[in-house]
């Protein structure tokens, strides 16, 4: 590694952000380099000094302004997401097509029997369908 | 998406107010600071807190309450502060020197000083690092602060100022050679920068 490869990654290294092998790369280079051992010095003699800066507390009875002001402020009328009315509507859209096929499917091809068994047609077998009685909905039979 | 949607959509005025009072009452000490390394003044700190608290309610249904407040907060803070000094340097500046064309027109500016409570009201942080830190471009002081004063990793920053890490990296090391580039023509010696050059 050379200097311009390793000032370009000290502040990531003080920060402990490189990976594993950067990290062994840029220690073993700032040990042998005077000048950049004095760049992370003072790197990290920034980064010491802005991490030390005394908290600023806020004047008292700031938080409660704010909620003041909060309270007279009109939120955002809550919208639903575009995706959820499009999948809600092509949802809603295939059920109506699918009750549709049902209801045309099982006209054609079921009827009541007088018993309230539904008769299949095509393969002339009655199908009881004793939770229902004589009010038994029409339901295609598959074969 | 949808369930912090569903979750928004099912509390009532009342209930969002109170939730959100929590979360400004146990925020706003930390936020704050923030707003001050930031700005470095007083005022424009708390327009900037305020500002920011505003648009947090406004959109609060969007709030994701799995994430940590304060992360959304600093992004929405973020965000105001960089579009404010993009605005504030695209205003054009006018010499108070300056007349208009017939000569005649003057000035008619407010003394700042003359308001008894200018003083409470408003102060600077005269602290060098903090007027380096006012000094610096808007990105690269964010960056900055997120990771040295607030302590959050890269990620976290990249998260807040919704940027990729490897942006934020480059903002970090130019935005602290800037720094000392002010402190060692400003105050030699004090953070050990003058042996460097």
């Amino acid at each position: 590694m050379n200097c311009q490869n390793a000032q370009n990654s000290l502040s990531a290294y003080l920060d402990r952000e490189l990976a594993g092998d950067q990290m062994i790369a840029v220690r073993s280079h700032v040990e042998r380099c005077a000048s950049c051992e004095a760049e992370l010095g003072s790197l990290r003699a920034l980064k010491t000094g802005l991490a030390s800066l005394p908290v600023v507390e806020p004047r008292e009875g700031f938080a409660d302004d704010v909620m003041r002001l909060v309270r007279n402020e009109k939120p955002e009328p809550v919208r639903v997401p575009v995706f959820a009315m499009v999948a809600t509507s092509v949802a809603a859209a295939v059920l109506a097509v699918l009750l549709f096929n049902a209801f045309i499917g099982g006209t054609d091809r079921t009827h009541l029997a007088d018993d309230g068994a539904r008769f299949d047609e095509a393969s002339d077998v009655a199908v009881t369908n004793p939770d229902f009685g004589s009010h038994a909905p029409l339901i295609p039979v598959g074969r | 998406m949808i369930a912090t949607w569903i979750k928004s959509a099912g509390r009532t005025k009342e209930e969002r107010l109170e939730l959100f009072e929590r979360l400004v009452s146990a925020s706003n000490r930390q936020a704050h600071n923030m707003a001050m390394r930031l700005t470095a003044n007083s005022a424009e700190a708390e327009d900037l807190l305020q500002e920011t608290y505003l648009r947090a309610f406004r959109f609060f249904h969007r709030y994701d309450e799995n994430l940590p407040f304060t992360s959304w907060i600093y992004r929405i803070m973020t965000n105001l502060h960089i579009d404010t000094v993009r605005r504030r340097n695209r205003l054009k500046t006018v010499s108070i020197e300056q007349t208009g064309s017939d000569g005649n027109q003057t000035w008619d500016l407010p003394d700042q000083k003359a308001a008894a409570d200018c003083e409470v009201m408003t102060y600077a942080l005269e602290e060098p690092l903090q007027l380096g830190l006012r000094a610096m471009t808007a990105e690269f002081r964010t960056a900055v602060v997120l990771a040295d004063v607030e302590g959050l990793s890269y990620e976290e920053i990249a998260e807040v100022m919704q940027t990729s890490v490897g942006t934020v990296r480059s903002r970090i090391h130019r935005g602290r050679k800037q720094l000392r580039e002010y402190l060692d023509k400003s105050c030699p010696g004090r953070y050990e920068v003058n042996f460097l050059q």
